[in-house]
């Protein structure tokens, strides 16, 4: 079994260098550096978007429909569309600056939803993973259902439930949160069943201390840093499949703008409008090249014991 | 095997009994399915003459039974739009997503496999950064937007390809469930992009794994004895790295495995393939929900059969699973 007491140590252990000496000690290589500039990018991006964005993302000129790129005013409207206009005369980089939100937001939102509850349910199966009478059947049942899930691709269960139950901000984000809640799970139960046995578990239970207080002081903060690293790579899948699902037409409508649905709606301007798929493309792929070289990063200095298990 | 197979044919059993009541229990959840299937031209009592029709005004638990009495005995229900079975429409569509998926897993295999060992060989070399950054950036770039600019590129600058669509398929042996379309040259330049772009993700995921494990492998004391000894190296790769490399590689290729079937959904949209996938979504948006509640079941029940298979593949190459 691995130490996990070790894994966030040599962050702490040197309390008093200077800040750029411990963001020194990180060793945070180049496509890491790529990844937190993206997510400060896109994330300032989200924030601000009403303020930065030139133009209304809803805002429709139809004189100036599907205009290219370009950083000359038209001169009619005397507007200028750096990223080009859309079918409707929308201003793109608009769009794709509240596109971000969107994904980001949902992305989130989703991961905390997913985080919390894989993390309650796999705190509690390995809990009583072991244990005798009818509470072992709560490790059993919980780690089924996880079973279940992991048999059954989440892409087509948020198909099937968005499908029957209709679009929605608060719909869209729970089912994509119950998709992921399974990794956080087993990723709890696992450190649960290897922190159990230490000693200084069995020393809080020797004098007394109750149940949720070993769960929630002394077994929950040393699988923090693995459920990190697990909610950083779930933030990629996360944003990946709500832009899927929108861009299917199942996540968030028309006309709010999100990334999936903008390459929707792109896709049937191939010959007169390559920048209007091309723009979310790329805002989308950044963001999750980003997320994901971030979590990479961060599972090799956290967590070596994850290290090629994806 | 018999008891390692007792064990997992129910489990898949369950997995289809859930998924089929999550499309039960949503659809009926979802509130007003009749007022959604007339709109808003509706005369008064005509609501209630449709609901008894469709049984609607009964108990959801009488619903319920009844909807797995009529699965059971192959009665899908009718779409409401095309007065034809749902089942019937569904499985014109199945050869087309088979087709696509068998091509994509193909594409995969064949190149993922090779470069990552080709890159744990040739680790840190120019050859194996260019197989990793491909790879990255294989599980970065979302495959809608992928599919989108190889439309644009090979269809609509190059003209190689078609922009949308599938060829002519032909039944094989006058079998309907075996219509396909990859033996003539239209069908063929039909299939290549979308199944390229379904593949992508997959290899890359392939690609590193593998060449993980082949660098695991190669730190090995019995690859170093083996060199000792004046193997050739070409020797000492195939039937010594490969070979013991081979067990997570298969693993990692069975998970993606069901990834075919359930990327399809993504990839049939953007190429207009007529596959089931694209069906199921065109049922959703014309709120046709009994073909939705079958394009969905048939989906879930090839993906957990394919994963039955292959549990039954691992269970048959390393016994330690088996009795796990």
């Amino acid at each position: 079994m691995q130490d996990t007491g070790i894994s966030a140590a040599p962050l702490r252990r040197n309390a008093n260098l200077s800040l750029l000496e411990k963001i020194k000690r990180l060793r945070i290589r180049f496509m890491a550096w790529f990844g937190i500039a993206m997510l400060i990018l896109f994330s300032l991006g989200a924030i601000l978007a009403d303020v930065v964005s030139p133009y209304d993302p809803l805002d429709q000129e139809l004189t100036d429909v599907l205009k290219p790129p370009s950083l000359t005013p038209i001169e009619r409207s005397g507007r200028t569309y750096i990223m080009g206009s859309d079918d409707l005369g929308r201003d793109v980089l608009s769009r794709v600056l509240h596109g971000s939100r969107i994904s980001l937001g949902i992305g989130f939102a989703a991961v905390v939803v997913g985080a919390v509850t894989g993390t309650a349910a796999g705190l509690i199966a390995g809990f009583y993973s072991g244990e005798s009478g009818f509470r072992k059947y709560i490790d059993e049942v919980i780690m089924g259902l996880a079973d279940i899930q992991l048999s059954m691709p989440s892409i087509l269960v948020a198909i099937a439930i968005i499908g029957s139950l209709g679009p929605g901000l608060i719909k869209l984000t729970l089912v994509i949160a119950l998709t992921g809640w399974v990794t956080y799970a087993r990723t709890m139960r696992g450190q649960v069943l290897s922190i159990k046995e230490t000693e200084y578990v069995t020393a809080a239970k020797a004098v007394g201390a109750n149940t949720q207080n070993i769960m929630i002081r002394h077994i929950l903060p040393n699988a923090l840093s693995s459920l990190f690293v697990v909610a950083t790579l779930d933030m990629a899948r996360v944003i990946l499949l709500e832009a899927g699902l929108s861009f299917l037409g199942l996540g968030i409508q028309p006309p709010t703008a999100s990334w999936g649905q903008m390459l929707q709606e792109g896709r049937g301007y191939l010959h007169n409008g390559w920048w209007l798929s091309s723009f979310p493309g790329i805002a989308l792929t950044l963001i999750v090249l980003g997320v994901q070289q971030i979590g990479d990063w961060l599972r090799d200095i956290l967590d070596p014991a994850l290290r090629g298990t994806d | 095997m018999g008891r390692f197979l007792a064990r997992r044919i129910p489990r898949a059993f369950v997995v289809l009994i859930v998924i089929s009541s999550i499309v039960f229990f949503t659809t009926r959840l979802s509130g007003d399915v009749v007022g959604m299937m007339l709109g808003e031209r509706v005369e008064p009592g005509q609501e209630e003459v449709i609901r008894k029709q469709l049984g609607l005004d009964r108990p959801l638990i009488v619903q319920f039974g009844d909807f797995w009495w009529d699965i059971l005995h192959g009665d899908w229900g009718d779409s409401i739009w095309r007065h034809q079975s749902a089942l019937s429409l569904v499985s014109a569509r199945l050869p087309a997503t088979l087709e696509l998926a068998v091509a994509s897993f193909i594409i995969t295999v064949v190149l993922a496999i090779p470069a990552g060992i080709f890159a744990a060989v040739r680790r840190g070399s120019k050859s194996d950064q260019a197989v990793m950054s491909i790879a990255v950036l294989g599980q970065a770039w979302p495959s809608f937007w992928m599919g989108i600019i190889m439309i644009l590129v090979f269809s609509v600058q190059l003209g190689w390809f078609p922009t949308h669509g599938r060829g002519d398929a032909t039944a094989f042996f006058g079998v309907e469930l075996l219509s396909f379309s990859f033996h003539t040259l239209d069908g063929l330049k039909h299939l290549v992009l979308p199944a390229i772009v379904l593949a992508f993700l997959p290899m890359a995921i392939i690609a590193r794994i593998t060449r993980s494990a082949m660098l695991e492998v190669l730190r090995q004391d019995y690859i170093r004895t083996a060199r000792a000894k004046g193997l050739h190296e070409s020797a000492v790769l195939l039937s010594h790295a490969v070979k013991n490399a081979a067990i997570p590689v298969v693993t990692i290729v069975g998970i993606q495995t069901g990834f075919f079937l359930a990327g399809a959904v993504i990839t049939e949209t953007v190429f207009a393939w007529p596959g089931l996938g694209r069906e199921a979504i065109e049922a959703i948006q014309k709120r046709d929900f009994a073909v939705v509640q079958a394009a969905i079941i048939v989906i879930a029940s090839i993906f957990v059969f394919v994963n039955l298979i292959v549990d039954m593949i691992y269970g048959f190459l390393d016994p330690r699973i088996r009795y796990s």
